[in-house]
């Protein structure tokens, strides 16, 4: 950016986060079946994979499949159909994952790749999409896979920027642009082909208590302690986080949580020291680190002064709830969270008054 | 808030407040081993009573608050050690132990403790001592001269080139003296080498942000050419009126503080260089030497100011993109 863009905006567009992706992913993905897995039923898919697949075959497929999406827990079939409403030109396979341990969508992308890409471009097919792509993150260095140029003729984009990158960059895509995540594809081309249901979703294990992080391909409603069995434990974790690292539910009951299908990594951390809880410094690094520029320190003040007025006039309500101005914050305090308390509670103060 | 509960992020930048302290700590001790050089062990001293006295007052506030003290807080550390560094080696111990109460007793706890004070506290306690006891904060000893742990006759006072360069005068100390502190000057802050490079490892840690500094630097360095006096050519000046006195360590370490600063960028450039124009006001215009100490006072109080101006000034520089729709799913469909 240019220079008078830098000193004219308080923020620095987001952070840069250590990736630590390896060895998770350049080991192929194990699996981890449960009964429901290895004894469910196929059904007859009704198309051949060899030939152009109309779209109301691709819908009925997945359908039956009940593929979901793990982006955004949308039942892929669904998505296909709203996409008559407007013209799709493009088609995008999601393979980003742009926060640090996670590598649950990139792994079945270069370890099935042939599989991916078919259904790709059936989907492109049926949309009538002239082009179509992969996302792969930019950012991830040493890793000991090379991620490719082009998967099987179709182009793989590096995007880039600093985290938070997904949410900003697909923003920036037009509204002709669908976007199916790789392992719901992949398991499109199961279903198409084999008459196979989805019951597994790809699970990331990782954490600095995991033994060997690795990427699993899991049985939907495992419990999160029966992965981490199978994974091994260093040490008793401090943190159990169902989710990503940045954005992830605390589990407090590892035997009674169970995976679901958009359950992208499980991570197990241990912090040897609990920081005590710091006062604000004001030191300014969380305006810089915000992405959409804005003011996190004096949000902060609002919330918990409950100056909600106030708050909403900073613009609360354009907080997307990356958290980086948490993750940079040396006090330690906990901004996101309470930004994201403070904007429900601003908008459920709004709701009576519009009515 | 109930600490025990864990929220997301659940991975933290490894910096925290212990470590911006601590690094504002290793920046300073390199000046206490260049005083120790030029004025002997009673510089340590010195720094010892204030950094003691710093944290039993802080420590005591938070026996009064009923709050639980955390030792990792450097804060107090931070306060003592830059008092230490503006007052002359040669100083009463009574007097440093009353700027650092004033400091923490006054300017500190009254507001919030840590994170809520308006003004430095070091600031604070100087310019306290130097109202108080004008005559003991300004009689430096020559360089390279061990004192004695206790200050008895045989301490000869002289007058820095500050004094010099108040009345209109023009102090003929060579610019290499000039950068290595080698004249009559408070105990850390003639060392303007010293103090460069520790500015230098600040900024890699982004303790400090290289733009506070230097718009400080500037508008000292226009005025001074500017208003030079007669015989002595513009860069003397600056070189002068920069390297004499207290200026760049205040640039430093006390301007730089991030309790007090504006917290955008644009309001922190215009900050020190308003910050700038004010010391060279003050040592054009009163009676004091200890002029940059006080133009932070002054600048703490405004510093709110310069942040509403900016929020002002920022959505008709940049206008902002429209909110995402109410989906949150923006542009592209997924």
């Amino acid at each position: 950016m240019s220079f008078f863009h830098w000193l004219a905006t308080g923020s620095s567009n987001g952070i840069l986060l250590e990736q630590e992706k390896e060895p998770a992913l350049s080991k192929p993905f194990l699996p981890f079946y449960s009964a429901a897995t290895l004894q469910s039923q196929s059904f007859d898919p009704g198309c051949s994979a060899d030939g152009p697949i109309g779209k109301e075959d691709l819908c009925r497929v997945a359908r039956l499949a009940h593929i979901i999406d793990e982006r955004d827990g949308n039942l892929l079939a669904d998505k296909i159909e709203h996409c008559s409403a407007q013209k799709i030109s493009v088609v995008c396979a999601d393979a980003i994952d742009d926060e640090p341990y996670v590598s649950s969508q990139i792994s079945p992308l270069l370890h099935c790749r042939s599989q991916v890409v078919e259904a790709l471009t059936w989907v492109a097919d049926a949309l009538k999409a002239d082009q179509r792509f992969i996302a792969v993150y930019k950012n991830m260095s040493s890793l000991n896979t090379k991620i490719p140029a082009s998967i099987e003729g179709v182009p793989v984009r590096r995007m880039e920027g600093r985290y938070p990158m997904e949410i900003r960059a697909f923003r920036a895509l037009g509204d002709d642009t669908l976007i199916i995540g790789s392992a719901a594809l992949l398991h499109l081309y199961r279903a198409v082909t084999e008459g196979r249901v989805q019951t597994t979703s790809f699970v990331t294990v990782a954490g600095n208590c995991v033994t060997s992080p690795c990427n699993l391909e899991v049985t939907i409603g495992t419990p999160v302690a029966q992965i981490l069995e199978r994974c091994g434990l260093l040490r008793e974790p401090t943190y159990l986080i169902e989710g990503s690292a940045m954005h992830g539910i605390c589990v407090t009951d590892p035997e009674n949580t169970a995976v679901r299908a958009d359950t992208r990594s499980i991570l197990a951390f241990h912090v040897d020291r609990q920081e005590q809880l710091y006062n604000c410094i004001g030191c300014g690094r969380c305006i810089e680190a915000c992405p959409l520029g804005l003011n996190p320190h004096k949000l902060y003040q609002c919330v918990t002064t409950a100056h909600l007025n106030k708050a909403t006039l900073l613009g609360i309500d354009r907080c997307i709830g990356c958290a980086t101005c948490s993750y940079i914050c040396p006090s330690r305090l906990d901004l996101a969270h309470t930004i994201t308390e403070g904007k429900r509670r601003c908008a459920s103060r709004k709701e009576p008054a519009d009515r | 808030m109930n600490p025990l509960i864990h929220h997301a992020p659940y991975i933290r930048h490894p910096e925290s407040s212990r470590t911006v302290m601590s690094d504002m700590i290793i920046a300073l001790m390199p000046l206490f081993c260049m005083s120790f050089f030029y004025y002997g062990p009673r510089v340590f001293l010195v720094g010892g009573v204030s950094v003691l006295t710093c944290l039993l007052a802080d420590w005591m506030c938070s026996l009064l608050l009923h709050q639980k003290n955390n030792p990792r807080d450097l804060s107090p550390v931070v306060t003592g050690l830059i008092i230490t560094m503006l007052v002359p080696p040669a100083v009463a111990l009574y007097v440093v132990v009353w700027a650092s109460l004033f400091a923490i007793l006054v300017a500190k706890a009254p507001f919030g403790g840590t994170g809520h004070n308006i003004f430095n506290p070091a600031a604070a306690g100087l310019a306290f001592s130097t109202i108080c006891w004008s005559g003991q904060m300004f009689g430096y000893t020559s360089a390279m001269q061990r004192l004695p742990m206790v200050i008895d006759e045989t301490v000869r006072f002289v007058q820095g080139p500050t004094a010099a360069l108040k009345v209109g005068g023009i102090s003929r100390i060579g610019l290499t003296e000039l950068l290595l502190g080698n004249f009559p000057g408070p105990i850390g802050s003639t060392h303007t080498l010293i103090i460069f490079a520790c500015l230098i490892y600040l900024v890699a840690r982004s303790a400090v942000r290289w733009y506070l500094p230097l718009s400080y630097v500037a508008a000292v360095s226009l005025l001074s050419a500017c208003y030079r006096p007669f015989g002595v050519t513009p860069l003397e000046s600056i070189a002068n009126e920069l390297f004499a006195g207290s200026l760049f360590f205040v640039a430093v370490y006390l301007l730089c503080d991030p309790v007090t600063t504006p917290k955008y960028r644009i309001s922190r450039v215009l900050y020190g260089f308003s910050a700038g124009l004010l010391t060279m006001l003050f040592r054009y215009y009163s009676p004091f030497e200890l002029s940059a100490v006080f133009a932070i006072l002054a600048m703490n109080a405004l510093a709110p100011a310069f942040d509403c101006f900016c929020e002002w000034l920022m959505p008709r520089l940049h206008p902002l993109p429209a909110p995402a729709k109410a989906d949150g799913k923006g542009g592209a469909r997924s």
